[in-house]
């Protein structure tokens, strides 16, 4: 599924500080199958821009396409949620509310009026997904540890079987390993999808960016600033991040100062610190090799 | 001196902490890393008395945390500052929140105003003064509880993760700020699941499964795999392009722990 | 939705009642209220209203602020002139058609229990517009201090008082967040039938009480983590003390509560 937003605003009805979180004029697309990060200082409109895609709120000017379609059902002021979108909010684990796992991966797809057997189904493919097992059925959410309902809540919002799926920072507060196993299972989730799967990944951390990203769009102050590839992003536009309060990812940093150190450029084809790391220690060993 | 002495701590049935012994000197800057649920935070609430001990001691300058009458003396030496900015603002405005602690440990009213007006302008946020919690950030409101603990003049300062729900403004922000107060003398006691943050230690524990697993300069425990891999930990990029280059005949030496310094270094050694 | 939650509506102008000191506020309150429930004849309320137009004058606050807060209650006024124009019976008819007949006395008696209800907000919305909240907790903490002698924990229930008030904002947003999460996943709350209704609530209250919980823990550890204790032998950093304008405040206030003692029985 396409999105397309042209010249998308939304302004907060009175709020004494109108500029905070309003978006203004926004042109982008966002393209079916692709992994697409969002990054901007906090109050920069990403929130706004997640809430609108998934038809929480309406433009107050602007059109939202879905697939080349005008969004009829969400035209000026007349908010209507999109179904094809599935949105896991900030620390999600907060929004689980019912006594068991099961009975809450079912809330969802149940709202939609899907099928006893189809909820079934999905359950167990979703619970495998996000890195849990059916023994997890009949437990309460809230004994769970942290990680655990972390991910139990964005299985919540897979159940509902997104073409697109948006996350507002799924790994703030989890420790490192915690918010790998969630970047692995939003990876897994959309490549099961053969290609027709979005992802809107909304971050801090630049380094969650270098991993997945097929593009990134910066905002700032409720605009778009930049949307493009992350290599070119971050490799040619490190000052212009600066200056809006952005920094770059640890494998680029690794990149530039051996570019400036060293005068030579290496290309690679992903940030991936793994990627990079090969790319530069080899330059280092055929380097020592010449000396001798 | 804070001394732990065979400490562990369980709730209920689930024990957290396993024979804990640990000397914090004054001055130090140390960091307690481990995964979530690795016992950290209970190991803080402990040095202040909010919790007791299940079994051992432990001593703050020599008061002993399980006498009820030591309590008020030890959370004014001890000051902790948690996790969630928002849950620990007390207060309708920032002046307010300062003023709260001073309230509690007896200071005399006509000195608050000047010490809480201090403590506000260490941490760069006295040009708040009136402003109600909900219109700060939360690298803001965890400034603000930095300065209410300031306000009631501790020699311990511990951070339980108060960098862990911050951007990366927020984040930068406080830990420079704990740098300052490193400096100025204050006994720092960080608490985090971030490699990169430790490195600034002076001293690191690494804590997995209730029980201490490595202990040293940051140095050198970063530069033990086994102690990073077996406990979870995110090894940072220039640590793994040491590790790298190490194996590659390359070896950097071991305090050279940030990216500019291994690049340099392979630089002027060609 | 926060900007319509105005509890603790305090606005800032340079008035002699925001200088006044709590106490005597909540006492005078307290007297102007009692003296407002006395009055029963036409030169009462002509005295109350001029009273109150005297105040809201002299605290400076723009009516619109207290036409404001009037609002809410337009419901119940309505209800209120409604309710006795239809079923006061008295003398003269002025109305009659069918079943349905209104005397002037219906009017009369519906009109003075609208008034005196209008009175009434106004002179407590001047008590909450000019009281910043924690100082009214801090004087209600002072003016229960007797009440110490009886075991009431008076400093903690003024904590108490204070965090809920600071909490408000907080917890407005936490609905917010809670209630967008929901209809992203699917609840309706447009749902016509009653019971549907409510059960649509079901996902909002739980994660709401969930998330109170937690945060209330903290708040404790946070509290006790600052050395408050049980609350006793604390300094405070504000000590009331009344000034001559408190006397002032409050001789005025009981003079009302008297006049208009004066004025039931020579009425009566």
């Amino acid at each position: 599924m396409d999105i397309k937003l042209e010249n998308v605003s939304y302004k907060y009805p009175s709020l004494s500080n109108d500029s905070w979180e309003s978006i203004r004029e926004l042109n982008c697309m966002f393209e079916t199958g692709k992994w697409l990060s969002v990054i901007g200082q906090t109050g920069s409109g990403k929130s706004t821009l997640m809430k609108l895609l998934k038809g929480l709120i309406a433009p107050t000017a602007g059109r939202l396409l879905i697939n080349g379609q005008e969004n009829k059902l969400s035209k000026k002021g007349n908010a209507q949620i999109i179904q094809e979108v599935g949105l896991v909010f900030q620390y999600p684990e907060h929004q689980l509310f019912e006594t068991t796992v099961l009975k809450d991966l079912a809330f969802g797809p149940k709202n939609q009026g899907v099928k006893k057997e189809e909820i079934n189904d999905r359950t167990k493919v979703i619970i495998e997904l996000v890195g849990l097992s059916e023994a997890y059925f009949d437990k309460a959410p809230f004994e769970l540890s942290g990680g655990e309902k972390r991910r139990v809540a964005i299985a919540t919002v897979l159940m509902m079987n997104p073409e697109v799926l948006i996350l507002d920072e799924p790994t703030a507060g989890l420790d490192p390993q915690g918010s790998k196993l969630i970047l692995q299972l939003v990876h897994d989730w959309q490549k099961a999808g053969g290609g027709q799967r979005t992802v809107i990944f909304v971050t801090h951390q630049m380094n969650e960016v270098a991993e997945y990203s097929d593009e990134v769009l910066v905002m700032n102050d409720g605009e778009i600033v930049f949307q493009e590839n992350p290599i070119a992003l971050f490799r040619e536009h490190d000052h212009e991040l600066k200056a809006f309060g952005l920094d770059i990812p640890d494998s680029v940093k690794l990149l530039k100062l051996f570019e400036h150190r060293f005068g030579k450029r290496i290309e690679v084809h992903s940030l991936q610190e793994e990627v990079v790391l090969e790319e530069v220690v080899a330059y280092f060993t055929k380097q020592g090799d010449d000396l001798l | 001196m804070l001394t732990f002495d065979n400490v562990s701590f369980a709730y209920g049935q689930q024990a957290v902490l396993k024979n804990i012994s640990l000397q914090i000197m004054e001055g130090e800057f140390l960091t307690i890393i481990g995964p979530n649920g690795s016992g950290k935070s209970t190991l803080s609430k402990l040095m202040n008395g909010l919790i007791q001990p299940y079994l051992g001691q432990i001593l703050v300058d020599r008061l002993d945390t399980q006498s009820p009458q030591n309590l008020k003396e030890i959370r004014q030496i001890v000051g902790l500052i948690f996790q969630n900015p928002e849950d620990q603002f007390i207060s309708t405005t920032v002046f307010d929140e300062v003023i709260f602690g001073l309230e509690n440990i007896a200071v005399e009213p006509d000195k608050m105003q000047s010490i809480a007006e201090d403590a506000l302008k260490k941490v760069g946020m006295l040009s708040y003064k009136d402003v109600e919690p909900h219109k700060l950030s939360g690298g803001q409101k965890q400034r603000v509880a930095i300065a209410a603990i300031l306000a009631m003049k501790p020699k311990y300062i511990v951070f339980d993760e108060s960098t862990a729900m911050l951007d990366p403004n927020g984040q930068k922000s406080i830990m420079t700020l704990m740098q300052h107060l490193h400096d100025e003398g204050f006994t720092i006691i960080h608490i985090t699941h971030l490699m990169e943050e430790a490195l600034k230690a002076t001293r690191v524990l690494v804590l997995n499964g209730g029980v201490i697993v490595a202990e040293g300069a940051p140095v050198d425990v970063f530069h033990n795999s086994r102690v990073i891999e077996n406990n979870e930990l995110d090894v940072p990029l220039p640590l793994k392009l040491k590790g790298r280059l190490s194996e590659a005949g390359i070896v950097v030496p071991k305090q050279l722990v940030t990216l500019e310094g291994i690049v340099d270094y392979i630089w002027t050694s060609n | 939705m926060i900007e319509n939650v105005l509890v603790g509506q305090f606005v800032e102008t340079s008035s002699v009642f925001h200088r006044l000191d709590p106490r005597s506020k909540l006492i005078s309150i307290f007297c102007i209220v009692i003296a407002f429930f006395l009055i029963d004849n036409a030169a009462g309320y002509l005295l109350a209203g001029l009273f109150v137009f005297g105040c809201i004058t002299l605290s400076h606050i723009p009516w619109r602020i207290f036409l404001k807060g009037l609002k809410p209650i337009l419901f119940i006024l309505s209800f209120t002139i409604v309710y006795h124009i239809l079923f006061t019976k008295g003398e003269n008819l002025l109305f009659h058609y069918g079943i349905l007949s209104i005397y002037i006395e219906g009017i009369i008696s519906g009109s003075r229990l609208v008034v005196r209800i209008i009175l009434l907000v106004l002179i407590t919305s001047l008590l909450t517009l000019t009281t910043k909240p924690l100082e009214l907790a801090y004087g209600f903490e002072v003016l229960c201090k007797p009440l110490k002698k009886l075991r009431f924990p008076v400093e903690q229930f003024s904590l108490m008082l204070a965090i809920t008030l600071r909490f408000i904002p907080t917890i407005v947003m936490e609905l917010d967040k809670i209630i967008e999460a929901q209809k992203a996943r699917g609840v309706n709350f447009e749902d016509k039938s009653l019971m549907k209704k409510v059960l649509s609530y079901i996902p909002i209250i739980v994660p709401l009480l969930f998330t109170s919980i937690n945060r209330a823990e903290n708040l404790a550890n946070a509290i006790d983590a600052r050395a408050y204790g049980d609350g006793s032998g604390r300094t405070r950093y504000k000590t009331l003390r009344f000034e001559t304008r408190d006397y002032i405040a409050m001789s005025i206030s009981l003079f009302m509560v008297g006049t208009f003692l004066i004025l039931k029985m020579l009425g009566g």
